[in-house]
């Protein structure tokens, strides 16, 4: 009897021992570091023959949402992180460094997560930490979190001060911008996720699209391909 | 054992006696609908009500200090606007639509006149940020809060812990709004077998079960749906209801179909105001009713109504007055939370 109360015990204290996986979000301009507020040359894409194609461009904010972080094996979910929503932020080195905490005997090989919110906490009620509306994350005239935020400028934009802004959301059946991701986990100490802009930029045509501010097609769009942007190291 | 039993009656009676009679803070009234609201996510409580009145009645959240939630939705008109067709905010600046009145919100599964906003908790983020309206943002809100020590009282007070979040500041505002809740007219009154309808009001009440009811559905008034009720497109606003949000032809001209009750304090009437006496709304439905491809199917065939059906139509709207809720003083302006010294 005795021993099987041991038995139990030991059984719980393995199964109960944390492990973790640090996940870094890392972010550049082609290939370098990016940085915000500074001026980087590269090749748009051309609308047509005579268009000069080198344009500068400058980012003044990059924040976006990954949520429902989980850990897979053999494509089958073994883990998946409570309250997982995560607001990452260019500004804020803290915010690209994410912690996951486990029970150390989990036996893993992939990691799944989503750019964005799911649409369920969209419409919900109002929530704490990262999903507070005070990140500035959040429509404030209809419901739903902004997913994606990207503002800065481009010499191409013919609009004021040549800004642009590009608000990425909405959660509603053919608005959904919320965008599942996964990967083969080479190395199960750490996961780096990379995302470069420029590559973000290929495909959109400042000249003519410059301010997405609320859900339809072009955020749809424009989220598939800011999911393509990662990449796991 | 029987004075185990005397003392068992004795301090159940002190426990009943005690018992304070707002601990109820929301009670479901009689035969209506389960509410929509997700109370297990905001549990309420008398703090949190109280913090959240002070919240919608102070000008703090507005740029300028000059505008509240209560300068749009006053308590003695059913907190919605006095007088105005559309809503006025900051620099007297106009909105676009009128300010609908607010009561029984917990039913409610959207929200403003488009459904724009799914969930009441998040409704108090787009007047704080709208530049007509309190041209503030949430952030700014919270700071300025966290900065006034009556307010770190309060949220303390409430929630046990004095650090301000968006999260805290718009939990209580909805707190106090859903304890907006009206039933206590007439109409409920006849329901629950306590008065009686005039003739002329039961006539009315036969009228509006035949032409009105199917949208404006019983108790609530409302069925919490969104239809085109046939009013011609102002061109001036050029509003499209439903369909900015959905992007859908199909829900051109749709709009939320507000609930009857208390409307006697709360005109002007429908989303921009346009019609100032109910008088006006009942011709509307007799001969005003504009065909458009979206019109309702309820109203495709015409409503026919005497001039005598007509008053009678209308003395039966009057049932749905709720004095008791209009002027609650558990409503109005807390004036001491703001100057606890004039209490006396
Ligand atoms: C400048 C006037 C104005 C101010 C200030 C204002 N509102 Fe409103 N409110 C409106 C208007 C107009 C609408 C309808 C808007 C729409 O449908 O587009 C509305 C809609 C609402 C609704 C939705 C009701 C329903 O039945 O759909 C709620 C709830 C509400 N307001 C609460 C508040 C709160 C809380 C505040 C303070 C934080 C506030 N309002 C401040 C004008 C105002
Ligand atoms: C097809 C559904 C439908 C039917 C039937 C209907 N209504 Fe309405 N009603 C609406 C909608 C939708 C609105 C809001 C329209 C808007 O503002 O654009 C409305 C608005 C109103 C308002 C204005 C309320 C406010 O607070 O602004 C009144 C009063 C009203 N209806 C009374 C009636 C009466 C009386 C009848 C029967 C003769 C009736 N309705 C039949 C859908 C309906």
């Amino acid at each position: 009897m005795k021993n099987a109360f041991l038995f139990c015990f030991l059984i719980c204290y393995t199964a109960f021992g944390q492990a973790n996986l640090p996940v870094e979000v890392s972010l550049f301009f082609k290939g370098e570091k990016l940085e915000l507020e500074k001026w980087y040359i590269y090749e748009s894409e051309k609308q047509n023959e005579k268009d000069e194609n080198v344009d500068s461009v400058l980012f003044e904010s990059l924040r976006f949402y990954l949520s429902g972080f989980e850990l897979t094996k053999k494509g089958k979910s073994v883990w998946k992180e409570k309250e997982s929503y995560h607001l990452i932020d260019a500004e804020n080195p803290a915010s690209c460094q994410i912690n996951l905490n486990f029970a150390k005997n989990t036996d893993f090989d992939g990691l799944k997560f989503n750019l964005g919110i799911d649409s369920i906490t969209n419409s919900g009620g109002v929530k704490g930490g990262d999903l507070d509306p005070v990140k500035g994350m959040y429509w404030t005239w209809q419901t739903g979190y902004i997913h994606f935020k990207l503002e800065g400028k481009s010499n191409l934009c013919p609009t004021r001060d040549n800004q642009f802004s590009l608000h990425l959301g909405g959660y509603s059946f053919s608005q959904n911008t919320m965008q599942s991701l996964s990967f083969d986990l080479k190395n199960p100490e750490k996961a780096v996720l990379e995302l470069d802009l420029s590559d973000f930029l290929r495909g959109i045509d400042f000249k003519n699209l410059n301010h997405v501010m609320s859900p339809g097609a072009e955020a749809v769009r424009l989220s598939q391909q800011a999911a393509a942007l990662f990449l796991l190291r | 054992m029987k004075q185990l039993l005397y003392l068992f009656v004795l301090v159940s009676a002190a426990l009943l006696a005690f018992r304070n009679p707002k601990e109820k803070l929301f009670t479901i009234p009689k035969k209506w609908p389960k509410p929509l609201y997700d109370f297990s996510q905001n549990k309420l409580s008398e703090a949190k009500i109280k913090l959240g009145r002070a919240l919608f009645y102070d000008p703090l959240l507005s740029a300028d200090n000059t505008i509240s939630c209560a300068s749009c939705h006053s308590p003695y008109n059913a907190f919605t606007h006095v007088d105005h067709d559309l809503s006025h905010g900051i620099n007297d600046r106009i909105g676009t639509r009128n300010s609908p009145a607010l009561m029984n919100l917990a039913w409610k599964s959207s929200f403003m006149w488009d459904g724009a906003i799914a969930n009441l908790d998040m409704q108090s983020l787009a007047p704080i940020s709208h530049p007509d309206e309190m041209g503030s943002s949430i952030e700014k809100v919270v700071s300025e809060l966290n900065r006034s020590a009556l307010y770190r009282k309060a949220f303390y007070q409430a929630y046990g812990d004095s650090l301000i979040t968006g999260e805290k500041t718009l939990k209580a505002l909805s707190q106090f709004m859903l304890s907006l809740v009206s039933s206590d007219s007439k109409y409920d009154r006849v329901m629950l077998k306590q008065e009686q309808f005039t003739e002329q009001e039961a006539r009315g009440y036969s009228l509006f079960r035949q032409n009105c009811a199917a949208c404006h559905r019983e108790p609530l008034f409302t069925n919490d749906a969104f239809a085109n009720n046939g009013l011609p497109v102002d061109p001036s606003l050029n509003d499209c209801g439903k369909m900015k949000i959905s992007k859908k032809s199909a829900d051109s001209l749709l709009f939320k179909v507000p609930t009857l009750r208390n409307l006697e304090y709360s005109f002007p009437y429908m989303h921009d105001g346009r019609f100032k006496k109910l008088s006006q709304v009942i011709n509307h439905y007799v001969s005003g009713i504009q065909h458009s491809k979206t019109l309702a199917p309820e109203l495709q065939k015409p409503i026919i109504l005497s001039s005598n059906e007509k008053v009678d139509l209308l003395a039966f709207l009057l049932t749905l007055s709720d004095k008791n809720f209009v002027f609650n003083p558990d409503f109005a302006y807390p004036k001491d939370f703001f100057t606890p010294a004039a209490k006396d």
